[in-house]
C-alpha cells in the first residue's frame, strides 16, 4: 500500500495535538517544579531565618 | 409566504445550521450548544463580546409568536438564534496578508477569552470570520464549546492550516493567498505545507515547533497501533499551558504580517497618474454628487485601488464592497481602514477571473458574482485595464456591468491617448485605436441608459452615469 493511502486512517494534523500534549506536560512539570520545590527551598529558608533571630 | 432556505456552507457541524427566513439571519442549535450559550448569556458574556463586535450580533429568539412559528417549521430544533446580517460574505481567498493575519488573531483572542470562562472553540476555521467595518468578527457562535481539558486545543492543526501555514508561504515562498485557499478549501495538510520547505530549512526557528514537530510527531502517531482517545478524554482545568501557547502564536502571526511590503503597481497608483489636483477635485465632486443624489444602499467599487472613491462614497452613507485584482492595492486599503474603520469590505478579486463557486454541490462558498448585488457600481479609471490587459471588449465589459449592478453604473471612460493607457500599451500591439468615447456611449447605450456625460477638468477622461436598462 502507498504511504500517502495509509495517512488517510489518521487525522493529517494529530501531530498538533500531541505537541500540546508535550508542551503540556513541559509546562506542568516547569509550574510543579516553581510551585512544590522552589517553593519548599525558600519556605525552608524563611523557616532557618526565622529561627536565627532569637526571641522572634 | 414565509420560506427557509438554509446556508449552503452550514452543514458539516451537527450542533446546528444557519437559514435565511424572509431576510433575517438564524440558526438552529441542538441542546449541547444551547446550554453553553445559555451559561455565558447568563454570566453576560455573550452580550459584552457582541457590544465589542468580538462576535456576530446574536440573540437568543425570545418566546412569543415567532420562536412558535419557527418551532413549527423546523419542529427538530431544540433553541433558535437570530443573528445580525452580514452585508457581504468574503472568504479567505479574498483577503489580504494582514486580513487573514487579523482574522486569526482574532481567533486566538477569542480562544484566550473563552479559556478563561472554562470554553473553547471546537473548529479554528478561516472561514468563521467575518469583516465588519474592516475589524474581523466570529460569525460561528455554535463552535463555543464546553470541552473535558482546557490545556489543549483540538483545533490547533486546523488554525495552523487555515492561518499560519498560508502566511508562512506567502513570506518564505512567495505564494498567495488565492492559490493556497482555492485549491485547498480547509488549507494544505502539514505533509504538503513541509513538501515546500527544505530539509535543513525545516529547522528554522519558525518552522520548527508548528511545522517540522507536528509532522514528525504525526507520522509517529500514524505508526502505532490503537488509539489514545482516553488521554484526551481527561479532565483538566488548568488551561495556562494552551494560553502560552496561543500567546506565542498571536506574537508569531502579528510578526509575520508586519514583515509584509506592499509592491504592487497599483498600490503606488496615485504617484505615477497624471491627475493633478484640479481634474481630481472636479472627479470627486461629480462622483460625490451622482452618490448623493442616487443614494445606494450598496456601492460596488471595482478596480478600487487603495479606495480614496470607496472612503468617499462611505462618507456619502453607502456600504461599500471594494474590488481590486492587485492585493497590495487592497492591503493598503485595509491598513487605511484599520486606522479609519468605515462601512467598507475590501476584497481581493480579479474581474477577468472573479472567485468561483467552489466546496460541497459547488455552493459551500458562492461565486463572487452570486455574491454581489449592489445598487451601483463604480468603475472608475478600469476601463482600459479590462480592454487592455483582461482582453475583454467593450461588449464583454458592459455585459459583465450589466450583471453586477441592480440599477447604476459610474464610469469613468479613459481614452487611447490618456498616459495611463499608453503605460499599458507598452510592447503591445495597438488593437484600440478604434476605441473612443462616442463608441463606447453606442455599446454601453445598448444595455443602460445614459442619466449623465461630464468631462473631466484637467484631463482627456469622461465620467458617465448610466441606469441599467432591463
Amino acid at each position: 500500500m502507498n504511504s500517502s493511502h495509509l495517512f488517510l486512517y489518521i487525522d493529517p494534523m494529530s501531530g498538533a495535538v500531541v505537541l500540546q500534549l508535550i508542551i503540556a506536560f513541559v509546562v506542568g512539570v516547569g509550574t510543579f517544579f516553581r510551585t512544590t520545590i522552589l517553593g519548599g527551598i525558600s519556605n525552608l529558608f524563611r523557616k532557618s531565618d526565622q529561627a536565627a533571630k532569637p526571641g522572634s | 409566504m414565509t420560506t427557509i432556505q438554509r446556508v449552503a456552507g452550514s452543514f458539516r457541524d451537527p450542533s446546528g445550521f444557519v437559514f435565511f427566513r424572509d431576510e433575517e439571519v438564524f440558526r438552529s442549535i441542538d441542546q449541547d450548544c444551547c446550554a453553553v450559550l445559555t451559561e455565558l448569556a447568563d454570566q453576560g458574556k455573550l452580550e459584552e463580546w457582541v457590544d465589542r463586535n468580538v462576535i456576530v450580533g446574536t440573540e437568543f429568539v425570545q418566546p412569543g409568536d415567532l420562536l412558535s412559528e419557527l418551532r413549527r417549521e423546523l419542529p427538530d430544533t431544540h433553541q433558535f438564534l437570530r443573528h445580525e446580517p452580514i452585508q457581504l460574505v468574503t472568504y479567505p481567498y479574498e483577503w489580504t496578508v494582514s486580513m487573514l493575519a487579523d482574522a486569526g488573531i482574532h481567533t486566538l483572542d477569542l480562544q484566550i477569552e473563552l479559556l478563561q470562562s472554562g470554553c473553547s472553540l471546537k473548529d479554528a476555521s478561516a472561514y468563521n470570520i467575518q469583516f465588519v467595518h474592516g475589524r474581523p468578527t466570529m460569525i460561528d457562535v455554535a463552535s463555543i464549546e464546553k470541552p473535558n481539558r482546557l490545556d489543549v486545543w483540538f483545533a490547533m492543526g486546523q488554525f495552523l492550516q487555515m492561518f499560519v501555514y498560508p502566511l508562512l508561504l506567502v513570506r518564505m515562498r512567495g505564494w498567495d493567498l488565492q492559490s493556497y485557499f482555492l485549491s485547498n478549501l480547509n488549507g494544505r495538510d502539514v505533509e504538503s505545507v513541509a513538501a515546500s520547505f527544505g530539509w535543513l530549512e525545516r529547522f528554522r526557528p519558525g518552522l520548527l515547533l508548528d511545522l517540522t514537530l507536528p509532522l514528525w510527531l504525526h507520522r509517529r502517531a500514524e505508526k502505532q497501533e490503537g488509539t489514545q482517545r482516553e488521554l484526551l478524554e481527561k479532565k483538566v482545568d488548568d488551561p495556562s499551558a494552551q494560553i502560552a501557547n496561543l500567546n506565542r502564536l498571536r506574537r508569531k502571526l502579528q510578526k509575520l504580517a508586519e514583515g509584509y511590503q506592499t509592491s504592487g503597481v497599483w498600490a503606488g497608483y496615485t504617484k505615477i497618474c497624471n491627475y493633478d489636483q484640479n481634474a481630481d477635485d472636479h472627479k470627486q465632486s461629480l462622483v460625490r454628487d451622482i452618490l448623493l443624489e442616487t443614494k445606494p444602499a450598496e456601492v460596488l467599487d471595482i478596480g478600487c485601488n487603495t479606495g480614496t472613491y470607496s472612503f468617499l462614497a462611505a462618507e456619502c452613507g453607502s456600504s461599500v464592497t471594494a474590488v481590486d485584482g492587485d492585493h497590495d492595492a487592497i492591503e493598503v486599503l485595509y491598513q487605511r481602514l484599520r486606522e479609519n474603520p468605515a462601512p467598507i469590505n475590501p476584497m481581493v478579486v480579479d474581474l477577468g477571473n472573479p472567485s468561483p463557486a467552489i466546496g460541497y454541490r459547488n455552493e459551500e462558498r458562492p461565486s463572487f458574482l452570486s455574491r454581489s448585488k449592489p445598487a451601483c457600481v463604480m468603475a472608475l479609471a478600469l476601463i482600459h485595464h479590462l480592454l487592455v490587459s483582461a482582453n475583454m471588449s467593450l461588449e464583454a465589459i458592459r455585459d459583465q456591468m450589466h450583471d453586477l449592478t441592480e440599477r447604476d453604473l459610474i464610469l469613468e471612460f479613459v481614452p487611447t491617448d490618456d498616459n495611463m493607457f499608453q503605460r499599458l500599451m507598452n510592447f503591445r500591439v495597438d488593437l484600440f485605436e478604434h476605441v473612443n468615447l462616442e463608441l463606447c456611449r453606442q455599446v454601453f447605450e445598448q444595455r443602460f441608459e445614459l442619466i449623465d456625460s461630464n468631462s473631466i477638468d484637467g484631463s482627456t477622461r469622461t465620467l458617465l452615469h448610466y441606469r441599467k436598462k432591463n
